[in-house]
């Protein structure tokens, strides 16, 4: 629960994605066809943010067998991933708002 | 020749990509399970459910093969971040000093370690009694000696 999340362009991309509802679990493909974040970019990424604590996961409540195909993974966010994702898109705003200001 | 050569090799690239399109499922398939074994083991089934599950959302065949190798690519990331996670889960399971104190003061003495503490007390005392008697025979003669007092 100690790492660092790097708030990379695409960390943000994902977290404002997830931001829109926060209560919905997303799958990694969810998320990688409406942010454009490639597969390889977004794992790791997702593991870097649940293993921080930002997101929590769980399996799709389907049985495989009945289903005829593998579960989902949902990810969502936790309380603290609101507030941070929250104060770093706020951070992000701010910053955008003071450049078109000075340009 | 050059036409001839060009003919060649166009065919050979259309066979190549039907064969990659026909396959596309297969091959994305094998790539995931490829990215998997780059993960420590108690992992791997996670992760394969959760990839192959998301490959199978993606339509197109050429998708999800670029799905799939962004997971073989990602995979050596996602297994650092993991193994980090676990270091620092068996760190925290580790008891230090003041853990093991603690430990020791929250559990209840037994009665075998009662019965041992009084042995050690009644040992203890009998090296005192001795001490004090061969300490007052000291004096004793110190004292018979100085004013030449006999024996009783």
């Amino acid at each position: 629960m100690s790492q660092d999340v790097r708030l990379t362009q695409p960390t943000l991309k994902v977290l404002h994605f997830l931001l829109e509802k926060p209560r919905e679990g997303r799958s990694g493909a969810e998320m990688s066809k409406a942010t454009r974040v490639s597969s390889g970019t977004l794992y790791p990424m997702l593991a870097r943010l649940e293993s921080a604590g930002w997101l929590s996961s769980e399996w799709e409540a389907i049985d495989p067998s009945e289903a005829g195909r593998p579960r989902r993974r949902f990810y969502k966010l936790t309380a603290l991933g609101q507030n941070n994702a929250h104060a770093a898109l706020a951070d992000l705003q701010m910053a955008a708002g003071e450049l078109a200001w000075n340009i | 020749m050059e036409y001839l050569i060009a003919i060649v090799l166009g065919a050979v690239g259309s066979l190549i990509a039907a064969e990659i399109w026909a396959n596309g499922p297969a091959l994305s398939e094998w790539l995931i399970s490829r990215a998997v074994a780059r993960l420590p083991e108690h992992e791997r089934a996670r992760f394969m459910e959760e990839w192959l599950a998301n490959n199978s959302d993606f339509a197109g065949n050429i998708q999800k093969i670029v799905h799939a190798l962004g997971c073989w690519s990602g995979a050596s990331s996602v297994a650092r971040v993991l193994s980090q996670l676990k270091k620092t889960a068996d760190n925290s399971d580790k008891p230090n000093l003041r853990n093991k104190v603690e430990a020791r003061d929250a559990s209840p003495p037994s009665k075998s370690d009662a019965e041992a503490i009084i042995k050690a007390i009644k040992l203890l005392r009998r090296h005192q009694q001795r001490q004090l008697e061969v300490l007052m025979l000291l004096s004793e003669n110190r004292i018979r000696s100085r004013f030449l007092l006999s024996d009783e």
